[in-house]
This record gives structure tokens, C-alpha cells and sequence, in this order.
């Protein structure tokens, strides 16, 4: 009777937990959202180590202290820069090997 | 000093009739006499006619002047027409003649005079409390503008005097006879059409030069429509008067904002019809008196006469400060009529009614939203303000359709507002394009794509989502947007190729299909429906491709600076204007597994836009390549496994085609 008791208990303050705090699986993200912070990942890397020319950086709306502040011009650049290559490989196959790494993409490159 | 001479006004009244009586004349019979003339091969010339017409006309109305200011001086120096009868031995009794008086002949015969002496009597007469007596001074100062076509003098002064006045015209001449069981009879609608076409021009004509150049309008003019006491009378001279095109953009888009605020704060009133709520003195039940109210809504006339200006409309909706707000009025599922309460008809049950009862007789109104809203975003694609503006309604449109999607999440717009939506999607699809692979705040910048200046449009992916949701609401428009998608595979293959920049339009194209695919996840469409959008895609695609759009035409002028040309060429309509998608539809049936290879398959557009990019040569006698027109077949699958391999434009073709299966993939993969 005791162990049933018990039993029931057990399963109250699971039902409870559950209830009260049901485990938040982070929201899966959209492929766009992770190519968006692939983008973003990518030319805050390859601008902050002087692998884009400092002419296309130089008073850009979209570059302020070593951060991507994301507007039109921005995307205006990064889509007119897709096919241009910056330290060996193409801004596209950057981007695509940061998506495909997801949260764990490592600038490669040695701070200056 | 005026050139006086002295004139009697009952002779002066006779010549006025002949003068109006010869100008009936030549301008009835004008045409009939020349027509003669030319078939008995008269040698006479008939070229001034018309100018003779137009003289005998204006002849007539300034003696008609003339001879009015004649009988006033006349009056002035105390001489009564209703004087009694005088008999004279040894004469006929008679009403006393009136005296010659000293008339400035010179002075009465200009425009500003007669346009002053007009325009004096309606304000008289529009201050007066007679009702009868406004809609006749009404009625009158329409025949005198009538009288003075293109004479800005007349314009000028006419309206400086009583611009405002016509403001309230509409309301006077309503509250008249509906014997003919319209709110405005015939003759009063054409009163209507000259106030407003007096208002037209004035809006959009200059006074003075260089400097000094001004509107003719005067500001108070202007206020009085813009700026509205009766909103509802300005709409309805904007219904009567001429075409948009016919009027300043800036005047019709402040017109146009000032009847979107009276509609959103509830201040505009239709004019009282005697039977009450639900029906009218104009005879009919309630549902013809919704179609009264709907063919006499002022805000949608003013939005169609902006439709028709075009400028106007992206005058409204592409402010970067104030269009958004405007954006949100129009999209929107409330344009209808207010409709009547169903227990008009309907006796209520004992202890009154417990539901409230859905409106009857309401009329859709969202067409003329739905036109006006693609006006806005039709202007050429360029750097130019218009095009701006084009480019900020498309940024505004998209904002609010997520808007209205985000606080209506079970709410469908209504069909006509979704036409206007896929409107502006094809349009802009090089743009949604670049936006779906990256997004930002929505936003048009100028883009760095041409020297010229290239407005491109921006949007956030959330905003691009929403808008999605409710264009491709529809399965018939989902698979007809994935149809054009497809198509436009070759052109953006094609671009790649082609466009000096860097720019890679084939993953931008192919980002697009990942928003796409997603919509169309969450719409779980039943097996029928996606079957119908499968028809359409392919029914697109097929009339797309063999309508020429595979040719795009910027293959010679490609340079580095023609960039802007290419991105804006991928949103250019086929050159079959007339998407026939049943005719398409028809012969996909008739060789469907074909057809499917080609569709479903991405290598079909990306070869097509080798091809057309001259990157890839194909052999004279290929079977699957006639007319242009890539035609899978067994031969091709041969071809295509034989070179995939081989480098193309800098890639191995097969390479090309992964670039966009492997992104398209990817979007589909996530997708639930």
C-alpha cells in the first residue's frame, strides 16, 4: 500500500515537473536563419582579418566595430560579392561551409 | 483706360444670338459640309474650320457678356424692365427700351473679366441658402468653363474666386431631383465633369517662368480638396472628372491620403437618402442601394483615378515615412461596403434579435485596391525618384501583409489583394531572390549594381514569410509563382554566366524556392491541391519557356555597367505577353512523362541557360534543341551524361546544376 502510495506520488511530482517545466527544445532554425548567421559569421571574420579590401569596408553602413549591423546595403554587397573571392575561396563557398558547420564555424584565421 | 463705346443692350443681345446661332451652325454642320464639298471634289481648303468653329464659339460668349454687363449698366442708371406699359398717342404700347450705356468693350471681352463676373456669381449664389439657386449657379459655371477650353487666364481667375466652391459642389447637386433614380441626373454629372476637369488642369499647369514659376491652383484651392470639410463631394468630382493621367500626381496622392484618413477616422458621410438605413429615395431594395454606395465611395474613387496616374499611387505608398501607413489601410480583408442589417428583411423574432446577423448586400470593393496597390509597384526599374518609390511600396507592401498575417493569423486577404501581392512578386523577383539568400530590415537602397543607380528592394525574412503566406495562399498561385521560378532558372543560369559582377543569381533563385517550399509545407495542402499546383507550374513553365522568355535580351550590351540591366531583366514578363497556360496545359497532357522530366528537374532550365548564355554549343542535328527550346528526350539524358563532367563557364556543368539542387534540397530538407 505504502509502495503504491508512494508510486502515485512519484508520478504527481513527474506529471508536476513535466507540467511546470516542460523541457524547451530550442526552436529548430529556418535554413535562412542559418545562412543568415553564416553570412554574417563569415564577413565579420574575413573583414576583421583584412581579407576584404579596405576599400569596400571603408565608411560601409554595414560594418561598425568589427560587427555586421545588417541593412540593405549590406545585402546589396553581399549579393553583388557572392562569386568574388577573399583569402583563396569564393564569399559563396565561405558562407556555404559556415552554414554547413552551423554554430560550430571557426574563424580560421589568427587574430591580427 | 478702357476703350468705352455705346452699346444698346437689346441690339447688342440680338447680335449675341446671331453669333451663337452661326456657332450651332458650323459646329453641327461643319463636318457634313466639308465632307460634301471634298465628294464634288470642291478645290476649296477646309484645313481652318475647326479654328473658325472655335472663334465663332468665343465670338458668342463674349458678346453674351457683353450684352449681361450692357443690361446691368443699363439697371444701374435706373432703367426697370418690369416698368409699366407706356402707350404714347399715335404708338404701340410697349416695354420701355433700355438706354445706351457706355460699355469698356476691350475689358468684357477678356478672360479674366468674364472669369471674374462667373465666378462671383456661383460663390454668391454657393453662400446663399437657396438650395434650387446653388445647383442652377452650379449648372451655369459648368457651361462657362465649357466655353473656355485651354484658357488659363479664365482658369486662373475663375478658381482663385471659386476654387474652393466646387469642393462642395457634389453634396448641393446630390440633395436634387432622383427622379431618374441616380444619385446625380445626367446634366449634373456633367457638371461634375467640368468642375473636375477645371481642377485638372489648374493641378497641373504653371503660371510664370523660371523663378517665378507656380502652380496655377492657388493654395486655397488646393486645401479645399486636400484638406476636405466634405471628403465625399471631393471623391466625387475625382469619379466625374478625367482620367487619372490628367491630373498632377502630387495633387492626387495628397487627395488620395486625405480620403484614406477620413475612410480610417470614420468622417466621411454619404449623403442622407430620404427611406432611411438600407434603402433610398432612388428607388431598389438594399442591394441596390450598396451598389449606390459602392459606385459612389470616394476614397475608391480616388484610388482608381491614382491607379490610372500611376505616380500618384507610389506617391502614396512609396514614402519611406508615411507610406507604410497608408499600405495598411489597403491591405486589409475590410474593403466592402457596410452592407444592411438582415433584420431590415426580416421581421425580428419575439424578444428581439439574440445574434447578431451577418450584413447583407455588402460589395466586394478590393479589385480597385488590388489595382491600385500594383500600380504602385509598376514603375520602370531604374534610379529615378519614381522608381524609389515603386521600390519602397514594394518594402511597404510586404511590411504589411506580414502585419495583417502576424495579427490575423487565421485571416486570408481577399482574392483581389492577392492578385496585387503576386503582381508585385513577379515583378520584384530578382529581388525577393537576393533577399531570401540573405536577409536584412526591409528596406529600397539605391544599389551599386549600375553607375546609373538601380533601386532594389530588400525585405527582412520574416516580412518576405509573411508575404508568402498570404500570396500563395492559393494553390493555383503557388504553382504558378514555382512555375516562373523554374523558368527564369535558365535566365538566372544565363546571368550568372553573363553579368560581369559577382553576383550569383542561380542560389539567390534557389534560396527563393526554399521560402517557397516552406509555405508550402505549412499549408498542408490536400493531394487535389497539390496537384492543381503542380498543373499550373507546369503549365507556367511551359508557356514561359516557348513564350520566349529564355531569350532574355541583354547578351550583346553585357558590360560593367550593365549589372542593373541583368538583375532587372530576370523579372521582365515572357515576351508572350499572354501567359496561355490552358494551351500549355494541353500540350503537357499530350506528352506528360516528357514534360515531367522537364519540369521536375532543375538541369533542364540550368543546360537552357547555358545555352542561351553561349557557354555551351549544341550540335546542329541534336534532336532535344529546336527553336531555341531545350526538349528532353532519351538523346539528351545521353548528352547530359556525357558532359557532365565538362567545364562550363569556369564549372563542370554538373556542378551548375548541383549549385541549385543542393540549395534547393537543403530548403526542402528542413522543411517538416
Amino acid at each position: 500500500m505504502k509502495a503504491t502510495v508512494r508510486l502515485v506520488t512519484l508520478i504527481i511530482i513527474f506529471a508536476a515537473t513535466a507540467c511546470s517545466d516542460k523541457p524547451s527544445t530550442p526552436p529548430q532554425s529556418e535554413p535562412w536563419e542559418i545562412r543568415t548567421r553564416a553570412i554574417h559569421s563569415v564577413v565579420e571574420c574575413l573583414a576583421g582579418h583584412e581579407k576584404i579590401p579596405e576599400k569596400e569596408i571603408e565608411g560601409a553602413s554595414w560594418f561598425v566595430d568589427g560587427r555586421i549591423r545588417p541593412n540593405g546595403e549590406f545585402a546589396d554587397w553581399s549579393s553583388l560579392h557572392a562569386q568574388t573571392e577573399y583569402a583563396g575561396k569564393e564569399l559563396e563557398e565561405w558562407t556555404a561551409e559556415a552554414e554547413k558547420a552551423g554554430g560550430s564555424w571557426k574563424c580560421p584565421f589568427a587574430t591580427p | 483706360m478702357g476703350e468705352f463705346v455705346g452699346v444698346a443692350p437689346d441690339r447688342l443681345e440680338k447680335l449675341t444670338a446671331q453669333l451663337k446661332r452661326l456657332h450651332e451652325i458650323l459646329a453641327d454642320r461643319g463636318s457634313v459640309i466639308q465632307r460634301k464639298m471634298e465628294k464634288w471634289d470642291a478645290q476649296v481648303g477646309f484645313g481652318a474650320l475647326p479654328r473658325l468653329v472655335d472663334t465663332a464659339r468665343d465670338d458668342a460668349r463674349d458678346m453674351e457678356t457683353r450684352t449681361e454687363r450692357a443690361y446691368e449698366l443699363a439697371r444701374l442708371k435706373g432703367w426697370d424692365p418690369k416698368a409699366p406699359v407706356m402707350g404714347m398717342p399715335g404708338h404701340v404700347p410697349g416695354p420701355i427700351p433700355p438706354p445706351v450705356v457706355p460699355l469698356d468693350w476691350k475689358a468684357t471681352g477678356r478672360s479674366g473679366f468674364q472669369a471674374e463676373r462667373d465666378a462671383t456669381a456661383l460663390v454668391t449664389a454657393m453662400d446663399g441658402e437657396n438650395p434650387e439657386g446653388k445647383r442652377a449657379a452650379l449648372r451655369e459655371a459648368a457651361e462657362k468653363l465649357r466655353l473656355h477650353p485651354k484658357d488659363n487666364d479664365y482658369l486662373r481667375t475663375f478658381l482663385q474666386i471659386a476654387g474652393p466652391t466646387t469642393a462642395q459642389a457634389a453634396r448641393v447637386l446630390s440633395d436634387g431631383d432622383h427622379s431618374e433614380g441616380t444619385l446625380f441626373s445626367c446634366q449634373d454629372q456633367g457638371v461634375l465633369t467640368a468642375l473636375a476637369g477645371a481642377l485638372a488642369a489648374a493641378g497641373s499647369l504653371r503660371t510664370g517662368s523660371g523663378k517665378d514659376a507656380r502652380p496655377l491652383m492657388s493654395d486655397a484651392t488646393r486645401a479645399a480638396l486636400t484638406r476636405a470639410k466634405d471628403p465625399w463631394s471631393v471623391g466625387m468630382l475625382l469619379k466625374h472628372g478625367p482620367s487619372g493621367k490628367n491630373w498632377d500626381s502630387r495633387l492626387l496622392a495628397d487627395i488620395t491620403r486625405s480620403l484614406l484618413d477620413a475612410r480610417k477616422a470614420g468622417t466621411i458621410s454619404f449623403p442622407p437618402t430620404r427611406s432611411g438605413n438600407g434603402s433610398s429615395d432612388l428607388g431598389g431594395d438594399v442591394f441596390r442601394f450598396q451598389k449606390v454606395l459602392a459606385d459612389h465611395d470616394p476614397v475608391i474613387a480616388a484610388l482608381n483615378r491614382s491607379a490610372e496616374n500611376g505616380k500618384a499611387a507610389r506617391h502614396v505608398l512609396g514614402d519611406p515615412d508615411r507610406g507604410l501607413t497608408y499600405t495598411r489601410m489597403l491591405v486589409d480583408d475590410s474593403w466592402r461596403t457596410p452592407g444592411a442589417d438582415s433584420f431590415h428583411r426580416r421581421p425580428a423574432p419575439p424578444g428581439g434579435m439574440t445574434d447578431p446577423s451577418p450584413k447583407i448586400g455588402q460589395v466586394d470593393l478590393s479589385s480597385h485596391v488590388g489595382t491600385f496597390l500594383e500600380a504602385a509597384a509598376s514603375a520602370k526599374r531604374g534610379g529615378g525618384t519614381d522608381a524609389r518609390e515603386s521600390a519602397w511600396s514594394v518594402v511597404n507592401i510586404a511590411k504589411a501583409t506580414a502585419e495583417f498575417s502576424r495579427l490575423n493569423p487565421e485571416k486570408v486577404l481577399p482574392a483581389e489583394t492577392r492578385r496585387a501581392l503576386n503582381f508585385a512578386i513577379d515583378r520584384y523577383l530578382p529581388d525577393f531572390a537576393a533577399s531570401a539568400r540573405l536577409g536584412v530590415p526591409s528596406e529600397a537602397v539605391l544599389s551599386k549594381r549600375s553607375a546609373n543607380g538601380l533601386w532594389v528592394s530588400y525585405f527582412s525574412h520574416s516580412e518576405l514569410k509573411g508575404l508568402l503566406k498570404q500570396a500563395l495562399h492559393d494553390e493555383k498561385d503557388l504553382g504558378k509563382l514555382l512555375g516562373s521560378m523554374d523558368a527564369r532558372l535558365s535566365g538566372a543560369t544565363k546571368a550568372t554566366v553573363l553579368d560581369p559582377s559577382d553576383q550569383n543569381y542561380l542560389s539567390e533563385m534557389a534560396a527563393l524556392y526554399g521560402f517557397v517550399s516552406k509555405i508550402e509545407a505549412d499549408r498542408n495542402f490536400t493531394e487535389a491541391e497539390k496537384k492543381d499546383a503542380q498543373n499550373k507550374r507546369d503549365a507556367t513553365f511551359l508557356s514561359m519557356i516557348s513564350g520566349g522568355f529564355g531569350a532574355l535580351n541583354f547578351t550583346k550590351a553585357v558590360g560593367p555597367t550593365t549589372s542593373a540591366q541583368v538583375f532587372t531583366s530576370l523579372a521582365q514578363p515572357p515576351l508572350n505577353q499572354a501567359l496561355d497556360t490552358d494551351h500549355a496545359t494541353d500540350a503537357m497532357k499530350s506528352n506528360a512523362e516528357v514534360f515531367y522530366d522537364r519540369v521536375l528537374r532543375v538541369k533542364i532550365p540550368v543546360v537552357q541557360g547555358l545555352i542561351n548564355a553561349g557557354a555551351i554549343d549544341v550540335e546542329r542535328d541534336a534532336s532535344w534543341f529546336r527553336d531555341g527550346v531545350l526538349t528532353p528526350n532519351a538523346e539528351f539524358a545521353n548528352w547530359y551524361s556525357m558532359n557532365a563532367q565538362k567545364k562550363v563557364a569556369g564549372k563542370e556543368l554538373e556542378e551548375w546544376v548541383r549549385i541549385t539542387e543542393a540549395d534547393m534540397q537543403t530548403q526542402r530538407g528542413m522543411t517538416p
